[in-house]
């Protein structure tokens, strides 16, 4: 293979290869097949409200590439350009080559002064380690969070004096706080027999919104049957963004652990998570071991069995339709981009509800452009984040949807939030709503 | 750089931060290194970037550039393939993609007014709820925008049927590069100077606000897919299409090459195919689209056309377009880079031309595609490499530019849409002769006296290639006994009175010499397959219909008792700017300017074509023109332009660029111009 590399610029420290759509590409070769058409820019949200080439998927590709290359010196001062992107795909999506803007800004992230130094990263990776501590901190802050004392933390200045300026508006999206967790509701589900389902419980699930949880599992037991709770680790999507691919691999490798261990008495039993970002990344997983051939293999087996819960829920399985709960309600849906984009799963929402709810189901405007939650992007980003979700509103408002169903926990933090401070519309997860209507 | 060119940077940027907010102007690494690329091949860095976020800024901000002398260079999406949008002289790039409202659409007057950074397909979007539709749609349109499509004179598949942009701006509200604000129409008094912003690639200032012509989208349309056992049964498919009379609304052609790079389990071609026709015709009178889909089928079996296909369903036509919007993609997915050439022919060399292509492709053995607008002659070779391979880059540039050789040598251009920018600016001396440069210098010159508006583009700067060898048409003995003439005029100083039957002259203005193109009246060229004719001035409009007439064609020409030349001059109908190809005309030096030839398409210099149109014989004499002819009868609708005088000081200045010496129609300077001094 020809060599262009630049020697004096050693960019083989994080991933060695990236999986592409076009093939295995070392980052070089994968930055390299960005020409600057530019057809992307249109489908950037960044790009969108803030209209300069900085904030451009084309951009930050080629940011990248003057870094291999040498013709830009310094990743710690192009920051505006590779912290700003919401990793949410769209480019790549209507990208001809294909290329990965994603994992080559991730790649760039990594080089970052700070990157991995977080304190609160590292709080939160060393309590995920602890589950039981993990579990007792969060009802602990939750609590803090229902009797105000956030609200008072804000009017203090507290956040600014902690070097958090940016909770001072991230801490009004923490909209449900339960009491008790999922994991602890839901770990009877362990011996079952004739598994047909394996269900993975993501943090935002887990912690955040349980009536999610809820719902997957009484939809998958009304049209699989038996399934058991996986009782697994982090996905490790915090890690692989904000933190070390190390701890990454330490958590992709103990679920995939649990998952060897069921599938060995039920082998066609399928893994599913309602966070389209959690499960997205799960089926990246082989990303993370190309240095490790038996482990890629077994990621590979992991991952090729990973199913979002909007792909399992077919048309044909709505037979018995709650007509009363869905009489003159107008349904909007938003797709998520880690459906959308990274799992390619474009229509499976609608291919379910348009024969029920005909033209109650209203086509968003934009609907798979990113609602700018993403994950802590509301926190670090939250002037861009807040312009973004600006547009997803009018989008939503467009159509005047009773109920704007999503399939992630970052959108139904945003989009709830923003539900909250412009157009009002109940926010639910897809399959929330499933539930609701199959009797 | 310089402590003192630091000191003056800062203190420009502290200037135009008071115009534009601080946040707005950026000069550290990140910009300069994001704004140093479009989407070609060229690098430049500017010393800063410049975020227009109103309209109203662009004004008080090229004041300011234009009193320290410092250059600029428009932007918008960056999609330019010529190295457009990059900045050659270390200025600044101006970034206008904010600018993004539609201003107005409306209906009763066809017209949609907006901002230059609107991007093409939401333009579309929004007409589409009112049934209409702006007829320029380029590849790009997904991401290219108005103002873009302006700068390069977009075309697009529709434009054989409804014309480039320059056919669908009405007026255009400008910004030049002194910084003063002016407006320009068709409508105008005197020459079009609103065309040569058209196709000016930013060099002559920034559009501010555009007035553009919007259509109500035909009731019917119906696409047809047709593969053929050979290149030249389809291409011979495609004359005959034309030589009936029928102009469909895209003519698209892929050659096997192309199929076979593009080709997937989903989009089946037999190993028979050696090219692909994709026709698309519209109307809103159901009979003519039957008629002409009977027409169409009848001639693609003459051709031996196989697996024919059509739709009229707008679902199932995207589906048979397909194969022909994969070509770009499908090499994206191979290839780090691809080299999309871009030249234009007339119709009845296209063959020939494509044939060379290929030979000189295959001999360098290389990975490529070759698709064309077979409707207008427009040839897109698409060729792979990565540009990281400084060997493979040079040898794909040398190929290049063999590639515009064939183009010239067919009496082509070397731009049909992708512009001149830098890449071909070199090559416009192998197409123009060396006179027919410096007035496109001199033409810049007077409108951007300082030279700071996105130099180094288009023209060339230097003088060392040769003209090549182009099929032009002969120049008439009389033609060559008129140069002479005005030359020894000219060494006089004798002022000429440029007339054609002298129907509209009352009275002789003294101290004038007759000057009549009545010795020239030639027809120079009727090309049937092409659908053009190109004939002296001096021809009366009676003869040249009457001619057509008799050879079963067309024109669309009001009747008049005067000639050519003077129904040009005088610009007696909106409409025949749309009707004009490309003319020839001589200056009052006795320059002989060539302008393009019989091509559909032409984007390489400014368009001196239509600014002609409405001169009043005060720029140059006009002796021979390129008219568009056809099959069908015409609907006889001239509209009468209204005429309004718009004095401005580049009037005078483009004056004085073509006549320094005022020596031609001096009697009607004043006229036209307004009272100004140079």
């Amino acid at each position: 293979m020809r060599n262009y590399r630049n020697e004096l610029y050693t960019h083989n420290l994080h991933l060695k290869e990236l999986i592409t759509k076009n093939g295995v590409k070392d980052i070089y070769d994968a930055v390299s097949q960005c020409t600057r058409c530019g057809y992307c820019l249109e489908n950037c949200p960044t790009y969108l409200v803030g209209k300069k080439e900085t904030l451009s998927p084309r951009g930050r590709n080629q940011i990248v590439r003057m870094l291999i290359e040498g013709k830009y010196t310094d990743v710690n001062t192009a920051k505006y350009t590779i912290d700003t992107c919401l990793l949410c795909g769209a480019c790549t999506d209507v990208c001809y080559g294909k290329v990965q803007t994603e994992d080559i800004v991730l790649e760039a992230r990594r080089e970052e002064q700070g990157h991995n130094n977080s304190l609160i990263y590292k709080i939160i990776i060393y309590l995920k380690g602890e589950k039981k501590l993990f579990d007792i901190c969060l009802k602990f802050l939750f609590f803090l969070h229902r009797i105000k004392l956030s609200y008072l933390a804000d009017k203090l200045g507290l956040f600014y004096l902690l070097g958090y300026p940016s909770l001072s508006k991230g801490y009004k999206k923490l909209i449900k706080t339960p009491k008790k967790f999922l994991h602890t509701e839901i770990k009877h589900l362990t011996d079952e027999t004739d598994i047909k389902w394996i269900y993975f419980a993501t943090c935002g699930t887990d912690y955040l919104f349980t009536n999610v949880g809820r719902s997957s599992i009484n939809v998958l037991k009304k049209i699989y049957g038996n399934g058991v709770f996986m009782n697994n680790e982090c996905c490790g999507l915090i890690s692989y963004n904000y933190g070390s691919l190390d701890d990454a691999r330490k958590l992709a490798t103990k679920n995939i652990e649990l998952y060897e261990k069921i599938k060995a008495a039920n082998p066609d039993a399928f893994i599913v998570g309602d966070c389209s970002s959690c499960i997205a990344f799960m089926k990246t997983y082989p990303q993370m071991f190309m240095d490790d051939e038996n482990m890629y293999k077994r990621a590979v087996d992991f991952s090729s069995n990973v199913r979002d819960i909007i792909e399992v829920v077919k048309p044909e399985h709505i037979k018995n339709i709650n007509f009363d709960y869905i009489k003159d309600k107008k349904v909007t849906i938003h797709h998520s981009c880690k459906a959308y984009n990274n799992q390619d799963l474009k229509t499976n929402e609608d291919d379910v509800l348009k024969p029920v709810l005909k033209e109650n189901l209203i086509e968003m405007n934009e609907s798979n452009l990113c609602c700018g939650g993403a994950g802590a992007y509301a926190f670090s980003e939250p002037e861009f984040s807040a312009a973004i979700l600006s547009r997803k509103m009018t989008n939503i408002s467009i159509t005047q949807a009773d109920i704007t169903l999503v399939s992630a926990t970052s959108c139904l933090m945003q989009i709830g939030y923003g539900s909250k401070t412009s157009y009002h519309t109940e926010v639910m997860h897809y399959i929330e709503f499933i539930d609701r209507i199959m009797v | 750089m310089l402590e003192e060119e630091e000191k003056k940077l800062f203190s420009i940027t502290q200037e135009i931060g008071e115009v534009v907010g601080v946040e707005n102007i950026s000069i550290d690494d990140l910009n300069r290194s994001l704004y140093s690329y479009d989407a070609s091949m060229i690098r430049a860095k500017p010393c800063g970037v410049i975020h227009i976020k109103k309209a109203s800024d662009i004004q008080p901000v090229l004041k300011i550039l234009y009193n320290h002398s410092v250059s600029f260079t428009p932007r918008l999406a960056g999609t330019n393939l010529s190295g457009g949008a990059t900045n050659q002289k270390g200025g600044f790039v101006i970034n206008l993609s904010a600018l993004n409202r539609i201003i107005q659409i409306d209906t009763t007057n066809n017209i949609a007014v907006v901002e230059p950074g609107v991007v093409n397909i939401k333009l579309q979007e929004e007409l589409e709820k009112f049934g209409y539709f702006y007829p320029p749609d380029p590849s790009s349109q997904k991401v290219s925008t108005i103002g873009g499509n302006i700068g390069e004179n977009a075309g697009g598949p529709q434009c054989l049927k409804y014309g480039v942009t320059s056919n669908n701006v009405v007026k255009l509200d400008v910004i030049l590069p002194d910084g003063t604000e002016a407006t320009y129409s068709i409508e105008d008094y005197g020459p079009d100077i609103m065309s040569l912003f058209i196709a000016s690639e930013g060099t002559l200032g920034i559009v501010k606000k555009a007035y553009l012509k919007i259509l109500p989208i035909p009731k019917y349309f119906l696409t047809i897919y047709s593969e053929f056992k050979s290149l030249d049964d389809a291409m011979q498919a495609v004359a005959d299409i034309i030589k009936q009379g029928i102009v469909p609304k895209s003519l698209e052609a892929l050659d096997r090459l192309a199929i076979e790079l593009t080709k997937t389990k989903d989009i089946e071609i037999s190993d028979e195919t050696q090219a692909v026709l994709i026709t698309e015709i519209d109307s809103d009178d159901k009979r003519e689209i039957d008629k002409e889909q009977n027409e169409i089928l009848k001639i693609f079996n003459n051709n031996s056309a196989f697996n024919i296909k059509f739709s009229d369903d707008k679902k199932e036509s995207e589906k048979l377009w397909k194969l022909r919007k994969e070509t770009y993609p499908s090499l994206a997915k191979i290839a780090n880079n691809i080299l999309v050439e871009d030249g234009c022919v007339p119709r009845s060399e296209l063959v020939n031309t494509v044939k060379k292509i290929k030979k000189i492709i295959d001999d360098h053995r290389l990975k490529a595609n070759l698709v064309f607008h077979a409707g207008d002659g427009n040839i897109h070779p698409q060729i792979v490499f990565d540009e990281r391979d400084v060997k493979e880059t040079n040898r794909i540039r040398r190929v290049a530019k063999d590639i515009l050789k064939e183009y010239i040598y067919s009496g082509g251009t070397i731009s049909a849409e992708h512009g001149v920018g830098v890449e071909k600016r070199a090559f416009m001396l192998w197409q123009y002769d060396k006179k027919t440069i410096d007035l496109f210098r001199r033409i810049k010159k007077a409108i951007d006296k300082k030279e700071i508006s996105n130099p180094y583009k288009k023209i060339p700067i230097t003088n060392d290639l040769k003209k090549l060898k182009r099929k032009e048409f002969e120049i008439s003995d009389n033609v060559k006994a008129m140069i002479e003439e005005i030359k020894t005029r000219h060494s006089k100083k004798i002022r000429s009175l440029i007339c054609g039957k002298q129907t509209s002259i009352k009275t002789l203005p003294a101290d004038h010499s007759i000057l009549s193109s009545a010795p020239i009246q030639k027809i120079l060229d009727f090309d049937r397959e092409n659908l053009t004719i190109t004939v002296e001035s001096g021809i009366e409009i009676k003869k040249l219909k009457d001619f057509l007439i008799n050879e079963e064609f067309y024109i669309s020409l009001p009747d008049d008792n005067g000639t050519v030349g003077g129904m040009i001059a005088e610009k007696r109908f909106v409409g025949i700017r749309d009707l004009i190809l490309s003319m020839d005309l001589i200056l009052s030096d006795g320059s002989f300017i060539r302008l393009g030839g019989k091509n559909i398409k032409d984007t390489s210099g400014y368009d001196i074509t239509k600014l002609m149109i409405g001169s009043l014989g005060t720029l140059g004499f006009i002796t021979s023109a390129t008219f568009k002819i056809s099959k069908k009868i015409p609907d006889n609708k001239f509209t009468k332009p209204a005429n309004i005088t718009n004095y401005t000081s580049i009037g005078i200045r483009i004056k004085n660029a073509f006549d320094r010496e005022n020596l031609f129609n001096a009697f009607l300077t004043e006229k036209v111009y307004g009272r100004y001094e140079i």
